[in-house]
């Protein structure tokens, strides 16, 4: 994403003009838009006309219109943002009032105008901007008969393929069926990795599976890559690295970014930040209940001690519609860094923030334990 | 468009009004309806003019007190559960209660008596409520020209199925809330017993019937209505060809049946469903083959009212004699016997239809009858194709039989039945008693199958132990589980059809220790095929050569293990321990030869061991289940799937549906290792060969059930779980995998609802914000898309679950309430 200019007021009011580079900039453009806000942009509208003699001609046009957002759609697989509202400033194709939807798109700059902007949406554009582009990673989480093709980017993994077949079990007699449907699962698996991953973008491949899977996997497919003379998989064979995972679903996903080879190769990529400190989060739980703690309820009582060290808080909680919800939430985050604790910003488009959340959305890892936070709690859940 | 004024502002409206009035309607015609729509349609034609009848019957009771109404209201319903709706109209059943002051004794000597006396002119007499001969033929003589056109054969054949329903009606009031026979009702069969004139089929069995069973009334009135069915076929003569078209009737029978006002819903309900499987082929012939089968259709819409009655509580030796009859029904029509003869017969039959005692079956039908049963299902599937193979109707049909359209006539009977949803509430009975008497007669022979799973840590030596002892031994089917973690996921699918377990430790210094303590494979696999419902293990204390045959080493073992089994919820007297060597064959399967170990062990030998198991109790009466865990093409188009039955039976011909995408499949055929079967049991490693669906919409761990008592499909369920030696606490929004009997699925932890004390069960705490290692919980998992699913309480083997995640087990738990 490219920051164009920022006119911010000192009330947190004003504007800001972004230019969308790539897919992910648009699950970043989505988090920054909320309803109410104003957006500028450039847009195709079918526009009627009607001539003297009564006949009309619709015809489309490219003009620039401001709405304010009523409703947003994001489609995470095609990264698509849809930002639905009414039309603020009349032109000559479209009446004031008039509705109208925006597609948001790649390199086509749009101004974002909000009333207040906080703390969380600015890092959100500082987050978006960083030019320091991190590595992009691909990852085939498989087990016999299931695997996932994904993409993981800084702030989302996107699951490209899903392959799920039935390979029949090897019985008397029956073998070659395995065999059979083992080396079509593995062609199949191997298309979706030539249609979905760039090898010119994307820097390591991780081939995760329990067992031998992946390294059954890795051969056939290199053998066949010879057998085909397929240049792109044979040059870029180096940047496959097989890795154990104890299954073939989605979260397992976790498992593969934990593991320290992984580690060691994308270290800076949030995915893998993310998961360690959810960990760090469930072990905190394990050893020292009182220390941790999650539900908005019990962070705020945690915060109001000062006792938040680490706060996990998912994103989504950020799109909330609710304005008051959202500001309460961004009150929190402010809080906890200005008691100098750590604030960790899930992107629920990971395999972590997937869970966190499921986990009502916020944790908190203490600096000291508080234990009577624990009996309250039967009280407030009860309630 | 055009685009001058004129046009474009034309009022459309205007020039259109007159065309609602002639299109804005469909056309009720049934030449033009689409199959799968017809039976939605109210059909405006039929005048249901019988409702009349109905009303007028019931005028008597008009000057009754409130109190003597109410009297009156129980006195009948009592006297329709003694006797059904046997030969008299609620008009004369009124009159006599009335007469006899309420008393329910003497009404019915009284209604036995006057049926004693006048019992031939009795059933001929018009009565109402019943299905008589002279009205049916009246109907046939009548209206049989007009039929050339369907709208016109509805609303006749209705009045005839009104009344049969109406029949129908009352013994279905009737079996409500039948449960006990009283004196009355053996009064009842000794009227019946003096009453049965012999007939010539099987009369001397009946005879045992009666005496050994109560009768069930509520047999008589199919059995009427069969009868008048016969009749009115042999009073006009027709051929007997046309039962073979009899699917094209069913829908004219399910129209009437639902148009008549006196099914209760229930029954419609009933109806319906099974219908729609025949409806578009039955449409489309219907048209022309009407004609000709007028006389078919009435039959069939009557057969089915009263089947549906009969159904409710008919054991299989019910079909069986239905079978019976209609055979019989079919010789009296070559030979022309007179009609008394046959409701003498129909009476005497009446009691033998609840005989459900296996060797009374063997008496009259010998092996013909059980047969039947294995038959009958096999007619479930045919209702799309009726090529029925001729073979299985042989099968009930005796030598007596001389029609040569009693092939023929056999399934017609019999798809009714499965058509009509009764096969429902006919699976239900059949069940309670058949398949064990089944499963007793095709397996109380031979040698139970047993099935056991072989598990311990990596290295312990599970597959040498095993192969000497097969080596030695010749064939035993094994499931060898794989000692991995990665592997687990296998282990879990096998040990999931075992029955006992082989637990196999490894004797070394150190290596017992390693499988042992914690991240050993000995204490997580003990674990998983406990959860996984075996309950007799026998443990194989292996390589106890290297360490000299050491009782002492041997006693140390055998006292941890001891403990720890316990723990785990094994039962002292269901473990077993077993000193031996897999890589001598020292003590597998002749006793020891080694000084060393005969001087402190006389213990059995493994085989013994092995041999000792209880062969577990097979649930073979419940509703069918199986658990696909591997599919695979088969010869041909067909495809197989394999997997243990858990419960209930499956024979070769049956119709399944496959959870959770509640897909019909039929069985073509079944077999166990290689040897083919007509029926399998619940415990059987099962090889079904499928048909009518496709491969691909089969997966491991979809469920094959009884379409008439599907499994139940849901996305989020309810368990109780025991959590295990965990390093990181289950929270709310935990992801795990599910494994349940084969099927492996991500699933997330959804609620946590409350912490129990892990060995009393006591709530401990509400809304636990974490569950740490070993304690004990409900929680509420949510799957991401619907599996199929049974509560604990109702299928132990598919009630049991298993959440395990980074390739640990973490949870093993029993549902206990399904969420839809």
């Amino acid at each position: 994403m490219k920051l164009v200019s920022q006119d911010i007021d000192k009330n947190g009011e004003g504007m800001v003009t972004l230019i969308p580079e790539e897919a992910e900039d648009m699950w970043h453009a989505y988090n920054l838009i909320s309803e109410g806000d104003s957006v500028r942009s450039t847009t195709i509208r079918k526009v009627q006309t009607e001539s003297s003699t009564g006949s009309s001609t619709s015809n489309r046009v490219r003009t620039t219109l401001t709405i304010t957002v009523e409703s947003i759609d994001f489609d995470t697989q095609a990264c698509m943002l849809r930002l639905k509202g009414r039309n603020v400033e009349e032109n000559q194709y479209v009446k004031m009032g008039a509705y109208h939807t925006l597609h948001l798109e790649l390199n086509r700059k749009f101004t974002l105008k909000k009333h207040e902007w906080d703390s969380v949406s600015l890092e959100r554009i500082d987050m978006a901007c960083d030019p320091t582009k991190l590595a992009d990673v691909a990852a085939v989480v498989m087990q016999e008969g299931l695997a996932h093709v994904c993409l993981i980017l800084s702030s989302m993994t996107i699951v490209r393929a899903k392959i799920d077949v039935t390979i029949p079990r090897k019985r008397k007699g029956f073998v070659q069926q395995h065999e059979k449907g083992l080396v079509k699962f593995y062609d199949q698996v191997m298309q979706a990795i030539l249609r979905h991953i760039d090898f010119s973008i994307v820097k390591c491949v991780l081939l995760a599976s329990p067992g031998f899977v992946k390294d059954q996997f890795y051969e056939h497919m290199f053998q066949t890559a010879v057998k085909t003379d397929n240049k792109l998989l044979l040059e870029n064979k180096s940047k496959f690295k097989l890795i154990h995972s104890s299954s073939g679903f989605k979260h397992s996903l976790k498992e593969v970014l934990q593991d320290p080879h992984v580690i060691n190769k994308i270290s800076d990529t949030k995915a893998a930040a993310e998961v360690k400190a959810l960990e760090n989060f469930y072990t905190t739980l394990q050893c020292e209940p009182s220390k941790a703690f999650y539900g908005k309820k019990h962070c705020e009582t945690a915060n109001a001690e000062q006792a938040i060290e680490t706060l996990l808080i998912s994103d989504s909680l950020f799109r909330s519609q609710d304005v008051k919800l959202r500001k309460e939430y961004v009150n929190l985050v402010d809080s906890v860094r200005e008691s100098g604790g750590d604030v960790k910003i899930f992107s629920s488009l990971h395999v972590s923030g997937e869970q966190l959340e499921q986990l009502t959305g916020v944790a908190a890892i203490l600096r000291f334990p508080m234990p009577e936070l624990e009996d309250s709690d039967e009280e407030n859940e009860e309630s | 468009m055009a685009r001058h004024r004129d046009i474009r502002n034309m009022d459309y409206s205007e020039d259109y009004d007159g065309y609602d009035d002639v299109y804005g309607h469909s056309v009720d015609d049934d030449f033009y309806i689409s199959p799968s729509n017809r039976q939605f349609l109210y059909n405006r034609e039929p005048s249901r003019s019988s409702e009349g009848d109905i009303k007028e019957e019931d005028e008597s009771e008009a000057e009754l007190s409130d109190i003597d109404r109410a009297k009156l209201a129980s006195c009948i319903d009592q006297i329709k559960q003694i006797i059904g709706s046997i030969s008299i109209s609620r008009n004369d059943l009124v009159n006599i209660i009335i007469q006899q002051k309420f008393d329910i004794q003497k009404s019915i000597s009284v209604i036995m008596d006057d049926s004693l006396h006048s019992a031939a002119p009795e059933k001929d007499n018009s009565d109402k409520s019943k299905f008589t001969v002279p009205k049916l033929n009246s109907g046939i003589t009548n209206y049989a020209p007009k039929f050339t056109i369907p709208k016109f054969t509805i609303p006749k054949l209705n009045e005839n199925s009104h009344i049969a329903s109406l029949d129908s009606n009352k013994i279905i009031d009737s079996i409500a809330d039948k449960k006990q026979f009283g004196n009355l009702s053996d009064l009842v069969s000794t009227h019946l017993k003096i009453n049965s004139v012999s007939p010539p089929i099987d009369f001397k069995t009946q005879l045992k019937f009666l005496h050994k069973n109560k009768p069930e009334t509520l047999e008589i009135t199919p059995k009427l209505g069969k009868m008048s069915i016969s009749e009115s076929r042999s009073s006009c003569d027709m051929p007997d060809k046309t039962e073979t078209k009899f699917q094209i009737d069913l829908s004219v029978a399910l129209k009437n049946t639902i148009s008549a006002p006196l099914i209760s819903t229930k029954e419609k309900e009933n109806f319906q469903i099974p219908f729609i499987d025949c409806e578009p082929l039955e449409l489309r012939h219907k048209k022309e083959a009407l004609n000709k089968e007028l006389l078919c259709t009435l039959n069939m819409k009557n057969v089915k009212n009263l089947k549906l009655t009969s159904e409710k509580k008919k054991s299989f030796f019910g079909r069986v004699i239905c079978r019976n009859y209609k055979r019989y029904v079919k010789q009296i029509m070559q030979e022309k016997i007179n009609l008394n003869n046959i409701k003498r017969f129909d009476f005497s039959s009446v009691s033998p239809d609840i005989v459900n005692q296996p060797e009374v079956v063997q008496t009259s039908e010998l092996d013909t009858a059980t047969k039947v049963i294995s038959s009958t299902p096999k007619t479930v599937n045919i209702t799309k194709g009726f090529d029925l193979p001729q073979k299985e109707l042989k099968v009930s049909i005796t030598p007596r039989s001389q029609s040569p359209a009693s092939g023929k006539i056999t399934p017609v009977g019999n798809t009714i039945f499965d058509n009509v949803d009764d096969v429902k509430t006919q699976r239900i009975t059949d069940s309670k008693f058949d398949p064990q008497k089944l499963y007793q007669k095709e397996r109380g022979d031979g040698k139970e199958h047993l099935y056991m799973v072989v598990i311990g840590h990596v290295d312990a030596g599970k597959s040498t132990l095993m192969g000497h002892l097969l080596c030695d031994l010749g064939q035993v089917t094994l499931l060898d589980a794989p000692g991995h973690k990665d592997f687990i996921p296998n282990m879990i699918s096998g040990a999931g059809q075992a029955d006992v377990a082989l637990l196999v430790v490894d004797a070394n210094r150190g290596e017992f220790e390693a499988g042992f303590d914690y991240g050993g494979q000995t204490r997580e696999h003990a674990l998983l095929v406990r959860s996984l419902g075996v309950s007799q293990i026998a443990v194989a204390v292996n390589k106890l050569d290297t360490v000299s045959w050491s009782q002492e080493r041997f006693d140390d073992i055998v006292k941890k293990l001891k403990t720890f089994l316990r723990q785990v919820g094994f039962k002292e007297s269901d473990v077993s321990f077993v000193p031996c060597s897999g890589l001598t064959g020292q003590n597998l399967i002749i006793k020891p030869t080694e000084n060393d170990l005969l001087r402190w062990y006389d213990g059995p030998c493994l085989l013994e061991v092995i041999d000792k198991f209880r062969s577990p109790e097979r649930p073979v009466s419940k509703p069918f289940r199986l658990s696909i865990n591997d599919i695979f093409k088969g010869t041909g188009t067909s495809f197989c799937v394999s997997g243990r039955v858990e419960t209930g039976t499956l024979s070769a011909g049956d119709k399944v549906l496959v959870c959770p995408n509640r897909e019909y499949a039929v069985v073509k055929s079944l077999a166990i290792e290689e040897s083919s079967k007509t029926i399998v049991f619940a415990g059987d490693q099962v090889i079904a060969t499928l048909s009518g669906i496709e491969m691909q919409n089969v997966s491991v761990g979809n469920i094959l059930c009884d379409p008439q008592r599907p499994v139940q499909v849901a996305m989020k369920f309810q368990a109780r779980i025991v959590v295990f030696n965990v390093s990181v606490p289950i929270t709310k929004g935990y992801p795990v995998v599910l494994h349940n009997q084969s099927l492996v699925e991500p699933v997330v932890v959804n609620k946590l609802i409350s912490q129990l004390n892990k060995s009393t069960g006591e709530l401990l705490k509400k809304h636990p914000r974490f569950l740490g290692p070993n304690t004990s919980a409900i929680v509420e998992i949510q799957i991401s898309r619907p599996i199929a699913l049974e509560l604990y309480s109702e299928c132990k083997e598919l009630g049991r679950i298993m959440l395990r995640i980074g390739g640990v087990t973490i949870a093993a738990g029993l549902i206990t309430q399904i969420i839809l």
